[in-house]
């Protein structure tokens, strides 16, 4: 699975970057999303339903975050294991870019591989899968900070 | 020159209805999902989701613990109660029914759970928590060849993922390359494909403790001759096996070999004591089934003399086996019975590398590998008939062996007993309307819808013997030469003959071929022939339908039946009429006196002598009670291999023949491939039922089809099997499979009963490079030349851009 895209946030960068590490802002922001428990520095263990095709299932996983530049860019790299669906392991990046003082452009790459149930019979449909989850993340995550805003 | 022997027949060489349409048509044929038994638990497994790694721990408390689960049996604790799966692997390569300390392949079950429902089964499967140490992993050939230490699938045989390597030459190869005036080299790659039976691999069994016996009801065949391997796996005598025939969902090879599924189920209803059906989902059937076959790379060269004739043959073959090698090296026996084709080539060259990847292990699946040797053959022919710039259906008959050359020995030592391939040539071409054909591709050329006229010639293999298997080892570990079939016969006391087989119905409708067989010896109509399936418990051998063998060798047993029978049957009727022996001849229902017809004893009168009145006939043997008799009819010409010379001995000499002619039509900016007209001319000697025939030819080339444009197992680099689902795995379905031809040419085997020769691949095993040859042929001025399948419309995509045909975007 290959991921290329960005996304414009209603904030300016260093807000965004405060935001892209509110824990709890990204955890009511990813769909599926469950818990999200630091482990350690900038380290997480992540608890999260997540659905490919006919395949749904919870996985456990982590997430390490590294190359933090803050509030340029950063990497992250995550695995997960879904039981009898599957299992999942890849990375990426995220940089940001001023677009005055009130909008950041935030460009993503992400690669992912998986294996067992979700790669036999969702292998198809992971693109489609992904892209579907980063567009919902993307559009709560905005929500929420303009709720935030507003509030 | 058509040998029709039909007109002598009443009942062989006619289309009869199939005896087992009305039961399998009303629904009340039983197959393996229909057995319930009292107190019947289910099954489930859990396939790894890794393709190689070590099994660290597995806790099954959670699925225990869930409600209707019955037993969790993990591959340690089978183990401890059963031995490997029957092999032929040489190297032998242990399998056990559940994995063992090692997963080497997605899918391969670790565990398995059995509890009051299926449902309840996979639920808790999914409870199973297995920790894995992952191992580099194994994704292709080429990874395989140069893996070592942990990356070794079975390091017990070598630190080396190669199976065996074998390299045998027949021949003056080296004279007849130096020699040659052109050489034709190219290299092919042939998918990992497979059939898709309806009905997956499944069995209940049930276990009885008083005896010790085990009782199958099973769709895997072969039962008579894989028992006693079972029993062994068992750790029983084969006796404690009863073995029930069952209805079959197709096989085309799959249902036989390794036998993990009934394995399993025999472990499992002994360990809780309860019947347990397993009967495998599609995903477990497409990613552990025994069904993936040859997946082969070839580089192959043929030598052509200045008068363009073949001289030389060499093939070096890597083949991809997947994590287990329990057929070793058989699908390369196999090919090597007609690796020369209908060609006088004279001398051959063969190398094959047989490795181990994380994929699925390779099982046999219709062509048996023969299917690929005459996909490469035919391709090299096609090639050299680019390169010369002549007609390749005029250079095919330049090389064809003649009539008068039979029985011949091709260089491997295997006999090809009688053909007439010019004769099956002209029949296709005469059927198509070749100048029609020609005429059309004209008027197409240069248009975006080009028209190409393919041709494959091709040997079709039948009989097989089971030498394949080991003798292209060094050291054979079990040197196997049998392979018989059986059948019982008895007039019941009202007349009705019964027949009785000992292999089940795969789809190949041995009830009617069994009814038509006896109806012809026996003067009876095959609509009274009774037909009846017996077990295990019957106890008569049978090898059962593989290698194109079944109806050959129903006809050899029944022949020998019926003659014990009719023999009877004279004796008493020369005492009950008193009339001398020699004075009576066999007519319809009765037997009469030939010289005073009025006198005549029918079937059921002589019957009820035989049943009924023991008195009225001499004490001697010749009268005992009853009418009936068993044969075993064993191949009727194999001879053993000669390690001292290499010849490889005589193993699959009923050679039958197929032309397939093909229209096709490629529109070269879609990149679409469609067939105009399809045209199959085969010979099968003595066709025994014409329509099912057609059926078998039919449904290979509709596999032949799939295999060229549609099918593929494909795996990722990280050895994840991406096709787990017929969405991603495709096979034809009716609005894919054109309209064939099909016409019957019949050079009879003078080695069998009735000169009948097997047919159940020879569609499959001509389609295939038949149809390529179209699309090459409607692409011939763009250079095109197909070395890969499957040609699947992105390839072809890709190979018209490449060819300048289609503009590229970039």
């Amino acid at each position: 699975m290959q991921l290329s895209n960005q996304e414009t946030l209603p904030l300016g960068q260093q807000a965004a970057w405060d935001a892209l590490n509110d824990v709890a802002l990204l955890q009511a922001s990813l769909p599926g999303c469950e818990s999200m428990t630091p482990v350690a520095e900038n380290a997480y263990e992540v608890l999260i339903t997540a659905a490919v095709g006919p395949v749904k299932a919870k996985f456990r996983g982590k997430l390490q975050l590294e190359d933090l530049q803050p509030p340029n860019s950063y990497a992250l790299r995550f695995e997960g294991q879904g039981g009898i669906a599957g299992h999942g392991k890849g990375s990426a990046t995220v940089r940001l870019e001023p677009d005055g003082p009130d909008e950041t452009i935030l460009h993503y790459t992400a690669q992912a591989t998986v294996g067992g149930k979700i790669a036999q019979i969702g292998s198809r449909l992971i693109d489609i899968a992904a892209q579907r989850m980063a567009a919902d993340f993307f559009a709560a995550f905005k929500r929420k900070v303009q709720e935030r805003q507003a509030g | 020159m058509m040998a029709d022997t039909t007109n002598t027949r009443r009942w062989v060489g006619r289309s009869i209805p199939r005896k087992e349409d009305p039961k399998l048509l009303a629904g009340k044929a039983k197959f393996v999902d229909d057995v319930s038994l009292p107190r019947m638990a289910h099954a489930a497994t859990l396939g790894s989701a890794y393709p190689h790694a070590r099994i660290v721990s597995i806790d099954c408390a959670a699925a225990r613990a869930l409600p209707g689960v019955i037993a969790v049996v993990t591959g340690e604790d089978a183990a401890a109660v059963s031995d490997p799966l029957p092999t032929r692997a040489n190297p032998p390569v242990r399998q056990y029914c559940l994995a063992v300390g090692k997963v080497r392949h997605v899918g391969e079950p670790v565990a398995a759970v059995v509890a009051e429902t299926r449902a309840i089964a996979e639920d808790a499967a999914a409870l199973i928590d297995v920790v894995y140490e992952e191992l580099p992993v194994v994704p292709d050939m080429d990874a395989a060849l140069n893996a070592h230490g942990d990356a070794v699938l079975h390091p017990e045989i070598g630190d080396s993922n190669v199976y065996t390597c074998v390299h045998r030459k027949w021949g003056d190869v080296e004279a007849a390359f130096a020699k040659a005036s052109r050489v034709i080299r190219k290299q092919f790659r042939w998918p990992r494909v497979s059939a898709q039976p309806i009905e997956t691999v499944g069995a209940v069994v049930e276990y009885e403790p008083a005896t010790q016996r085990f009782f199958f009801y099973s769709n895997m065949s072969q039962q008579m001759i894989a028992g006693p391997g079972l029993a062994k796996s068992l750790r029983v005598k084969p006796s404690q096996l009863s073995y029930v025939p069952m209805y079959v969902g197709g096989s085309f090879g799959g249902k036989a070999g390794v036998y993990h599924v009934a394995v399993l189920a025999a472990v499992l209803a002994r360990i809780c004591r309860r019947p347990v059906k397993f009967i495998e989902d599609r995903v477990e059937h497409l990613l552990n089934g025994n069904q993936h076959g040859s997946d082969r790379r070839y580089v192959a060269e043929l030598a052509l003399d200045a008068e363009g004739i073949f001289t030389a043959l060499r093939c070096d073959v890597v083949d991809d086996y997947g994590a287990y090698f329990h057929l070793s090296l058989g699908s390369h026996g196999n090919a090597l019975a007609q690796v020369t084709g209908p060609y006088r080539i004279g001398a051959l060259e063969y190398e094959v590398t047989a490795v181990a990847t994380n994929k699925t292990q390779q099982g046999p699946y219709r062509g048996f590998g023969g299917e690929v040797a005459n996909f490469v053959l035919e391709r090299l022919v096609d090639a050299a008939a680019r390169e010369l710039r002549v007609d390749p259906i005029a250079l095919r008959k330049k090389n064809f062996l003649g009539n008068d050359v039979f029985p011949y020995k091709i260089p491997t030592g295997n006999l090809y007993d009688s053909g007439n391939y010019v004769g099956v040539l002209d029949e296709a071409v005469r059927t198509a309307g070749l100048d029609e054909w020609l005429r059309r591709k004209r008027q197409a050329q240069g248009t975006s819808k080009r028209i190409g006229i393919g041709v494959a010639t091709v040997c079709e293999r039948s009989v097989m013997n089971v030498t394949e298997f080991w003798f292209l080892d060094e050291t054979p570990v079990n040197r196997v030469t049998s392979s018989p079939e059986s059948v019982s016969l008895r007039i019941d006391v009202d007349g009705t003959p019964i027949i009785t087989i000992y292999a089940p119905c795969w789809g190949n409708s041995p009830e009617t071929l069994a009814a038509q067989l006896v109806a012809e010896h026996m003067f009876a109509d095959p609509a009274q022939v009774v037909v009846n399936y017996a077990g295990t418990d019957g106890g008569l051998l049978s090898k059962g339908p593989a290698g194109s063998r079944f109806t050959v060798m129903l006809a050899g047993a029944i022949e020998g039946a019926c003659k014990a029978v009719k023999a009877k049957m004279l004796a008493l009727a020369a005492h009950r009429l008193g009339c001398e022996q020699a004075l009576l001849a066999f007519d319809e229902g009765c037997i009469r006196c030939t010289n005073e017809p009025e006198r005549s004893l029918s079937f059921s009168q002589i019957a009820q002598d035989a049943y009924l009145y023991r008195l009225d006939f001499p004490g001697d043997e010749r009268f005992t009670t009853g009418l009936a008799a068993s044969y075993t009819y064993d191949h009727p010409c194999t001879t053993l291999p000669d390690p001292a010379t290499g010849d490889l001995g005589v193993f699959y000499p009923i050679v039958g023949h197929a032309c397939h002619l093909v229209l096709a039509e490629v529109d070269v900016e879609l990149a679409s491939v469609r067939i105009l007209d399809y045209v199959a001319v085969h010979d099968v000697g003595q066709v025994v039922n014409p329509m099912t025939m057609d059926g078998q030819i039919r449904g290979g080339i509709a596999q032949g089809l799939g295999t060229v444009f549609l099918e593929k197992y494909e795996f990722d680099e990280h050895g994840q099997c991406l096709t787990g689902t017929l969405a991603d795995y495709l096979v034809p379905t009716a609005s894919e499979v054109p309209d064939i031809r099909i016409s019957h040419f019949s050079t009879p085997s003078p080695l069998t009963s009735m000169g009948i020769k097997g047919g159940g691949e020879g569609g499959r095993l001509a389609a295939c490079p038949a149809l390529v040859s179209a699309v090459d042929d409607a692409l011939s001025d763009l250079g095109v030349f197909i070395d890969e399948l499957p040609v699947t419309q992105d390839r072809l995509f890709s190979i018209l851009r490449n060819a300048g045909a289609i503009a590229s975007r970039e």
